[in-house]
């Protein structure tokens, strides 16, 4: 009788037309905030490194889909070779890259290039990219309806989640923008 | 007839004058307390109940008048004086030494007097004068205390910057091979001289004030000497007298906030909130709408079960299309656009047989001839601006050019100009009996002497109600609201993919690893754009990327329904 239930609930159409639930999704991103805030600084910078060089070179593209296979292609090689967390941290990084133009305006970057002009403008514009991400995550802590301690990685992804699944339905960054700005912005200033 | 009291007199007929005249100027209007902003609301009150009683203290209205005015067609009293005598009636004024003239009670001249103020202080305040009259306390503190720059000594002339792409022909130039520098010559940016009248840095306040003073003077002297003033001044009287009409009807338009534009919806959908919450809103909350589009998040799940799931898609979708400021500038004010719920299924067939008769029964009769009306005084006074403009002998006309409204990207925003057709617009959305979608009817319709055209939109009773996104009612309702508007999905985040063959389907989203990379593809795999499978994932619909859809699919329907409605 057991067995037959559970054929037929994982027969059923709501479990087959969904892979990807909300409990599946949390628990990537507390796998994601866990390897981020355990990595070394030095992995995330090199990872960071990596994947910026990559964009800025032989993945450059007009096509953002084409941007975003190659960059795919050549984390998962990247990966391959180095294991561990990588794949969770290339993939926040990834992400994190693809939706820098979501942050920050045309016009900010405009202004930042007629201010600094080309010298200056890669450190300010990363700190303007960080102070975006601050405030996401300002926000977050400010609306999470249960204060989560730093260790509790499970209990802050569901914030996290729910708070991104409520911004993206309110303001313009896409769920998976704003769950991986917030990891990183975690993650680097622990 | 008993004598009556002169301060109950004036005062009666000074409520009388002064209520007359607000009312006449359309103040007492609902819309027109509506739009009082709260400064100038509270200025209103401030001054009609601090100079209502200072105004019934100052007369002594709580003491009896010391002269009277009766009507008398007998014997006459002593000292009276005839003011206006007919067929053997004379209207008597005399001093109240014997008897004590009739007065109205202490209760009726204090709210006399009140509402005179009231009526005062209506015409007077609105959102202008207020904001002129808080403003001139920092005005009056900030006089003179802008100098003019002092003077600096004429500087080198700067370096010319030499244009981008003409390093050769410089060179060529500095060698001697080419005697001109043709198109490659740099820009020389000429100081524009003006002068200063602001305050000189050593100048006293005494002199400043004087100086202003004088300048002002002179103005006034060269405006009214010169030939022919008196003949020009008449010549202006007479055509501002012969179109007072349309210059007042400026002024009350203005005062009662007359809708500029008048579009209409018809749908045999109920209301999504209920007729009563309907009543409420139209009588409690008229002027709350742009705030209740601003605030609307980006998507809105239904229920197939749901009664008022379609209705509610409807409300969402219309306040998405047209004016959620979240995708670029609205298409106009969300006053001078109306849902009307539960219209008969017939609505368009009737505003055809019978338009006046139809749009009586739908209570939109006289807000049509409003804007019809208004529209034609604002021709009107146009061509009076022009006329006083030739009169006065300045170029015409002396109207400031229109100004081309650009987009946030500085992108030109292309306007159709006002005419009857484009600030009036009747469309008609039914929900019908049959499972199948029908084409759109159009109908030719003669209101008030102007011809429009209805466009008519059915859709099924089901149609896409089991799914979460409702698609189909945007479609649905961009094509009826913009003739022809038919998503394309041009310059789409799908368009790359589209045109490159690239197909982005669920096993896009496949994988354990990579996750947020995966999700990445939802950018490119527009909703709007077919791609139905996605209705089916709740999973990916929970984080999907909607606005970055929506906003293209808003953007090219407001592109497209600006070139075919506006408003004054």
């Amino acid at each position: 009788m057991k067995n037959l239930f559970l054929l037929l609930l994982f027969c059923s159409p709501a479990f087959a037309a969904a892979p990807f639930p909300k409990e599946k999704r949390q628990d990537y991103v507390k796998h994601a905030l866990a390897a981020t805030l355990s990595a070394p600084k030095q992995t995330l910078d090199n990872l960071y490194q990596f994947v910026t060089m990559v964009e800025q070179s032989s993945c450059r593209s007009a096509f953002d889909a084409l941007t975003l296979s190659c960059l795919q292609e050549q984390v998962q090689r990247n990966c391959k070779s180095q294991g561990g967390n990588c794949p969770l941290l290339s993939d926040v990084i990834v992400v994190n890259k693809l939706n820098e133009k979501q942050f920050v305006t045309r016009e900010e970057r405009v202004q930042i290039m007629k201010q600094e002009g080309t010298g200056n403008y890669a450190a300010i514009y990363s700190r303007l990219v960080s102070r975006k991400y601050a405030l996401l995550a300002t926000e977050l802590l400010l609306l999470q309806k249960r204060t989560c301690r730093p260790e509790e990685h499970a209990c802050l992804a569901r914030e996290l989640d729910d708070y991104c699944i409520k911004n993206s339905d309110v303001k313009n960054i896409p769920w998976q923008a704003c769950v991986s700005a917030i990891i990183w912005y975690i993650g680097v200033n622990r | 007839m008993k004598p009556i009291g002169t301060k109950s007199i004036t005062t009666a007929s000074l409520f009388l004058l002064s209520f007359g005249v607000t009312l006449s100027e359309g103040h007492f209007a609902a819309e027109s307390i509506a739009n009082l902003s709260p400064a100038a609301a509270f200025s209103i009150g401030t001054f009609a109940v601090l100079v209502g009683t200072w105004f019934y203290r100052f007369w002594r209205l709580n003491s009896t008048s010391r002269s009277y005015i009766r009507i008398s067609n007998g014997p006459r009293w002593e000292g009276e004086q005839v003011v206006l005598e007919f067929k053997g009636y004379a209207l008597l004024a005399g001093w109240a030494e014997r008897k004590a003239p009739e007065e109205f009670s202490h209760g009726i001249l204090r709210t006399l007097s009140l509402g005179i103020c009231l009526c005062i202080a209506l015409l007077c305040f609105n959102k202008h004068t207020v904001d002129l009259m808080l403003d001139t306390p920092r005005k009056l503190i900030g006089a003179g205390t802008q100098f003019c720059p002092p003077e600096v000594p004429e500087k080198e002339k700067p370096v010319p910057k030499m244009k981008p792409g003409c390093e050769l022909m410089y060179r060529a130039y500095s060698l001697g091979y080419v005697k001109s520098l043709g198109s490659c010559t740099p820009d020389e940016e000429e100081e524009k001289l003006e002068l200063c009248t602001l305050r000189q840095v050593d100048e006293p306040y005494l002199h400043y004030t004087v100086r202003l003073f004088f300048s002002h003077f002179d103005h006034v002297v060269k405006k009214f000497s010169g030939p022919d003033v008196t003949e020009k001044a008449r010549k202006r009287l007479a055509k501002q007298l012969q179109h007072f009409d349309a210059l007042i009807g400026k002024e009350r338009n203005v005062v009662m906030s007359t809708p500029k534009a008048s579009h209409h919806i018809f749908t045999n959908l109920p209301s999504p909130h209920g007729a009563l919450a309907e009543v409420w809103r139209k009588w409690f909350q008229p002027n709350d709408c742009m705030l209740r589009f601003k605030n609307m998040p980006h998507t809105l799940k239904t229920d197939a079960k749901e009664y008022t799931g379609t209705s509610r898609a409807l409300e969402h979708a219309y306040g998405q299309m047209l004016f959620h400021s979240k995708y670029d500038e609205g298409v106009g004010n969300c006053n001078e656009y109306k849902i009307h719920w539960r219209a008969p299924v017939d609505s368009c067939d009737r505003l055809a047989k019978n338009p006046e008769a139809f749009l009586r029964s739908q209570g939109i009769a006289e807000e049509v001839q409003t804007v019809l009306t208004r529209l034609k005084k604002r021709d009107e006074y146009k061509k009076l601006e022009s006329d006083l403009a030739r009169i006065a002998g300045s170029a015409q006309p002396i109207g400031t050019p229109m100004k081309p409204e650009r987009s946030e990207s500085g992108e030109l925003k292309p306007r159709v100009l006002p005419a009857p057709q484009t600030i009036i617009s009747f469309q008609c959305f039914v929900r019908q009996e049959k499972d199948t979608q029908t084409e759109n009817k159009t109908h030719p319709v003669k209101v008030f002497g102007q011809n429009f055209t209805v466009t008519e939109t059915r859709f099924p009773l089901q149609g896409e109600a089991s799914k979460k996104i409702r698609v189909d009612v945007l479609k649905n309702l961009g094509a009826t609201l913009a003739d022809g508007f038919h998503y394309t999905g041009y310059l789409s985040h799908q368009s790359a993919n589209t045109a490159n063959q690239w197909q982005t389907g669920p096993e896009a989203f496949d994988g354990e690893n990579y996750v947020f990379t995966h999700l990445e593809n939802l950018k490119s795999t527009d909703i709007f754009l077919g791609n139905d499978w996605l209705q089916d994932r709740e999973d990916l619909l929970e984080v999907y990327p909607y606005y970055y859809h929506l906003y293209h699919f808003v953007q090219l329907f407001r592109q497209s329904y600006r070139m075919q409605r506006t408003h004054l």
